[in-house]
């Protein structure tokens, strides 16, 4: 007990440093191996290979062939050929598609959430038993909530259209069939899915310091101006995550409207019924690379969605800082 | 800075090998020659390797029993059969392995659609040397034939078996409303289904004489058949606007629409679309008086213990196209050589064997309950399918005028959905000019159809 | 009090309907789902047993439950040595790296399946001879090479254990081996079976890769692929439609409610910290 080491000479001891930081960073290497391994071969690897795919025309019958920029080209509609304008004829459809998503659902869903949230937050009691019937439909597989929704929904006879008709003056819409009212039916579908924006919300509600609520109250303040001024900058930054999230998965929609609109329209040859209203640009991305195996310029309409995600991402980000408060207290 | 550096440079080296790896991979060998033999008379025993689509347990076995025939034939022949798991990726397993200098002697497919590719880029050798040594003449199998095992100059496949399309009508509703036979002009057509349609108290549709959308089986290119229309001219461009049977058959088709009421049809329609395939097939029961449909229905309707009276025709055609009754749409599964294969003479054999043998075709016509493409076959007494409604289909199959619809092209049949698209908006009523959409299709079609050709 | 408990009933009725629905249309005949009427009339109880004997339903669980099982141990197997190399253990360049782990939460799905699918239609069938499109295994295999989220969620978690615990494990002479297996999964059993039941739910919901990776295989379809076929390539109607759907989502529902809290809480943990 209480041996002295001895001390050794600086260059010992630096020799010594750095074998076990080499150690280490064996130890951490093996640690990470299974994920970097991952990375190339799963992750970074295939993104690489749809670059370089993107400047080709790949269509898996013989190697890629070099075509340049073709694929963008086509895909934004530049250059001519026989005299006529050459382009992508469903592409800016399946952006608008997906920009419609995102621009309506993420809104409704935030809206939704946060007023079915604000329900849960009076009651004393069996606020669990409401929060897991809201949460569970959320944790329905995609297609089961398609399927179900498509049978709802039917014009003829779908419960939702029997109930519409029997109200006067009320025209009860087409749904699925119809071009017009085929996006705003996914929209309804989504709302029945936004138990986790609801359990995110919840938490964040009831983070809010009573005391900021009290000492407002004594100022006499009314419940909007509580709202306003205490509980809206406090749950901001939920709010930004889930209209984050919201955007990265718009981009990425695909599950429901691929399986409604081949249920609706009782075929898979085509996909996006009816009339390209469900043709999403992941769908459409898909119909490229599966269907018509045009890998090449499938690869350039993925490169294209990623930086679209980023952008869109960045400027989120970028844009959060006006109207997110991070941290708690704070209030004006 | 450095430490930092080095662990990205190592994956994105990685990544990029792994990239060329892929990307690059697949030699093609040296092809074999195309010139058959003379007929040999020395037999070295040989084994073929043959791949085939079909998953269904049954019809793997039915396949099996079919071609077991082969090896009494040609004792010195023994087959390698081998099945996949999956046969939507089907023809690309073949295309993928034939461009690594492998795959099987012999290839079946499903899909008349990738023909012109397997044509195109020389994946399959070209038949006809072999169809004219051993003087099979092209009257061996009907015409239609030709429309998809044929491409620029090219015949790459042959056909075992096909499907055909024609007109299901109800007996009983035409008995009841004092029809005589089923309709063979596109007018005719018209005012029997308008006369055949039942309404309900509020005027939706109740049961319909013939629903006009692109739905189920019908597709487009088959109403334009009735007028003669051509989707491509001799240059291989789309004549959509050009050909004035698209615009009569979309006019006509769009009359029919008007007159039920495009909502109401669509309305109809919805109540049992998804159901075409099991016993809620609404012509089984009764929901429509006539559809358009494949030759597999007679067996579906004997399956289903279905009590609809009902009878086949050829699909009407144009008042001013008389010559034309009797066609209609057919296609179906088809065999090559791949230009891999190291055994063509023997697996031309069973090419030929496969396409031509009677005992074959009616085995497997049999189980399988698609038309037999050769007279011998259909005409064999052993074949169980051939009921009176069954030989409408062999009739459209032997009609010089009949064909494979949307045309086989060199990057498949994609742009297809181009043009039902344009008919589903037509019908609702969109387009404000029929021309200029149709012309305006042509544009997207040659546009989808030149991308990834040489700038 | 009232009125906002009133508001809540009527929401959660809202949110039921559609089960509710479910139910009713799996107990009718073919021909009663496709009409107006809504209460079955007979009750036919025996459409749950008929969905098995007309489709190989049994077959398509079981592989939709292979799937899930085996990813969830590649998932956990793979995850958990990740998330302790990034956040017990200090190294240059850790965080760079974790952010880049991170970033690939945003990666679309789409930009890697494509050139994936010919990787394993083409590269490794050439290079191992296996057959892999068509079957349930790159469905699995990926999970064995670490999940993001399940990285990130561990991580999480495993920054909350306190060093000392890990300290009097290197006292005793042991290194990083006997810390991971005597202190941190130990302690972190929860995270461990959360991101567990994550990825399973995950995996049993799954309907974009097994589309992409099994497409029509018949022997190796998963339960969503089958649900999205069933008219088309299993010639089923709505009644036995909604009896399968329902038999699909019940897994679900019966590992959620026994675990609610887990999700619950992980969900709040990615919203709230996130």
């Amino acid at each position: 007990m209480g041996s002295l080491i001895p001390q050794r000479p600086e260059a010992e001891r630096r020799r010594l440093r750095r074998r076990s930081a080499l150690r280490k960073y064996g130890v951490v290497l093996l640690l990470l191996s299974p994920w970097i391994i991952g990375f190339i071969v799963f992750t970074g690897g295939p993104m690489a290979i749809s670059l370089f795919w993107s400047f080709t025309h790949y269509d898996m019958a013989s190697a890629p062939r070099s075509i340049g920029l073709e694929n963008y080209k086509f895909m934004f509609g530049i250059g001519k050929i026989n005299g006529q304008h050459r382009a992508d004829p469903y592409y800016w459809q399946s952006v608008k598609n997906t920009l419609f998503i995102i621009v309506f659902g993420v809104p409704l869903r935030v809206l939704f959430g946060m007023l079915t949230a604000m329900l849960l937050t009076r009651p004393k009691r069996g606020v669990n038993t409401y929060r897991t019937l809201f949460f569970m439909p959320y944790m329905a597989p995609k297609v089961a909530a398609a399927l179900v929704f498509v049978y709802l929904l039917n014009p003829t006879t779908g419960p939702v259209n029997l109930l519409l008709n029997h109200i006067p003056g009320v025209t009860a819409p087409l749904w699925f069939y119809d071009p017009t009212w085929a996006k705003p039916a996914l929209l309804i579908m989504g709302l029945w899915g936004i138990g986790d924006a609801v359990v995110i919300y919840l938490a964040g509600l009831l983070s809010v310091p009573r005391e900021l609520y009290e000492a407002i109250a004594i100022e006499g303040a009314n419940a909007w101006q509580r709202f306003r001024n205490v509980t809206l900058p406090l749950i901001t930054p939920v709010i930004f995550f889930t209209i984050v999230m919201g955007v990265i998965d718009g981009f990425q929609y695909f599950d429901q409207a691929f399986v409604a609109g081949n249920v609706a329209s009782g075929q898979t040859a085509v996909l996006g019924s009816p009339q390209n209203a469900l043709l999403f640009y992941s769908i459409y991305l898909y119909q490229w690379a599966f269907r018509n195996f045009d890998m090449g310029y499938a690869a350039a309409m993925a490169w294209v969605l990623f930086a679209a995600t980023m952008v869109a991402t960045a400027v989120l980000l970028l844009t959060s800082r006006r109207w997110v408060h991070y941290g708690g207290g704070g209030n004006q | 800075m450095r430490r930092l550096a080095l662990p990205f440079l190592i994956l994105a080296i990685l990544a990029l090998a792994l990239g060329l790896a892929t990307a690059g991979c697949g030699g093609s060998s040296a092809s074999s020659s195309s010139q058959p033999s003379p007929t040999s008379t020395s037999h070295t025993p040989v084994t073929l390797t043959v791949w085939h689509p079909w998953t269904v347990p049954s019809e793997k076995k039915g396949f099996q029993n079919a071609v077991a025939g082969f090896h009494t034939q040609y004792p010195w022949i023994t087959l390698k059969i081998v099945s996949f798991p999956d046969s939507s990726t089907f023809d690309q397993q073949v295309i993928k392995a034939v461009q690594a200098g492998g795959g099987p002697d012999v290839a079946i497919t499903f899909s008349p659609d990738t023909v012109g590719q397997y044509a195109h880029d020389g994946l399959l050798i070209d038949l006809n040397p072999y169809l004219q040594r051993d003087h099979l003449s092209t009257g061996t199998f009907a015409p239609a034939s030709l429309t998809y095992t044929q491409f620029e100059g090219k015949r790459v496949v042959l056909p075992v078996l096909t499907d055909a399309y024609g007109l299901y009508y109800n007996k009983d509703m035409f008995a009841k409303a004092g029809i005589s036979g089923p309709p063979t002009t596109m007018s005719e057509l018209m005012a029997d289904a308008k006369k055949l349609t039942v309404r309900n108290a509020d005027g939706s549709i109740k049961v319909a004489g013939f629903v006009p959308l692109i739905t189920q089986e019908l597709d487009t290119p088959d109403l334009a058949r009735a007028w003669g229309g051509q989707y491509f001219n001799s240059q291989g461009q789309p004549q959509l606007a050009t050909d004035p049977a698209w615009a009569a058959a979309l006019t006509w088709q769009k009359q029919l629409v008007d007159w039920y009421g495009y909502t109401n049809i669509l309305k109809f329609s919805s109540t049992y679309t998804p159901q075409e395939w099991n016993a809620s097939n609404s012509f089984e029961t009764g929901k429509v008086a006539m559809v358009f449909d494949g030759e597999w229905r007679t067996a579906m309707i004997k399956d289903d213990a279905s009590k609809v009276n009902y009878g086949t025709a050829p699909f009407p055609v144009a008042d001013t196209q008389p010559a034309l009754y009797g066609s209609g749409r057919v296609g179906g599964t088809v065999t090559g050589i791949p230009k891999t294969s190291k055994n063509p003479d023997d697996a031309w054999l069973l090419v030929k064997y496969m396409a031509t043998d009677t005992d074959f075709l009616v085995a497997l016509a049999n189980g399988l309950g698609n038309v037999p493409t050769t007279t011998a076959a259909a005409e064999s007494p052993d074949l169980k399918i051939m009921t009176p409604q069954f030989k409408t289909f062999v009739a459209v199959w032997n009609n010089p005028k009949s064909s494979y619809t949307p045309p086989i092209t060199a990057s498949g049949s994609g742009y297809a959905s181009l043009l039902t698209t344009f008919d589903a908006k037509w019908v609702a009523g969109k387009v404000p000019n029929l021309q200029a959409g149709l012309a305006q299709v042509d544009q997207q079609i040659t546009n989808q159809l030149s991308l990834g050709q040489a700038p | 009090m009232i009125a906002n408990h009133a508001v809540l009933i009527g929401v959660s009725i809202v949110f039921v309907l559609p089960i509710v629905f479910m139910i009713l249309t799996s107990l009718m005949t073919d021909r009663q789902a496709l009409s107006t009427k809504l209460i079955p009339n007979p009750v036919v109880w025996r459409n749950f047993w008929t969905v098995f004997k007309e489709i190989p339903l049994a077959r398509y669980t079981w592989n939709t439950f292979l799937y899930a099982g085996l990813s969830t141990i590649g998932v956990i197997v793979s995850s958990v040595p990740v998330a302790y190399a990034f956040s017990r253990m200090r190294w240059k360049g850790r965080n760079i790296v974790f952010l880049l782990v991170l970033s690939t939460l945003m990666l679309p799905n789409q930009v890697t399946s494509v050139p994936l699918y010919v990787i394993w239609a083409r590269t490794l069938h050439d290079l191992t001879g296996i057959q892999f499109i068509g079957t349930l295994k790159p469905l699995i295999i990926p999970n064995y090479f670490g999940d993001a989220f399940s990285i990130f969620l561990l991580r999480q978690f495993f920054m909350t254990i306190p060093e000392e615990l890990c300290d009097s494990i290197r006292v005793d002479g042991g290194g990083h081996w006997q810390i991971l297996t005597r202190v941190v999964i130990p302690l972190s059993k929860p995270a461990i079976v959360a991101i567990g039941l994550f990825q399973f739910i995950y995996a049993w919901n799954d309907f974009y890769n097994p589309l992409v990776y099994v497409g029509e295989s018949p022997n190796a379809q998963t339960l969503s692929l089958a649900l999205s076929n069933f008219q088309g390539m299993h010639h089923v109607a709505w009644n036995l439609t909604m009896a399968a759907t329902l038999i699909f989502m019940i897994p679900v529902v019966v590992i959620f409610f026994l675990a609610q809290r887990v999700f619950i809480e992980g969900i709040t943990l990615t919203g709230v910290k996130g």
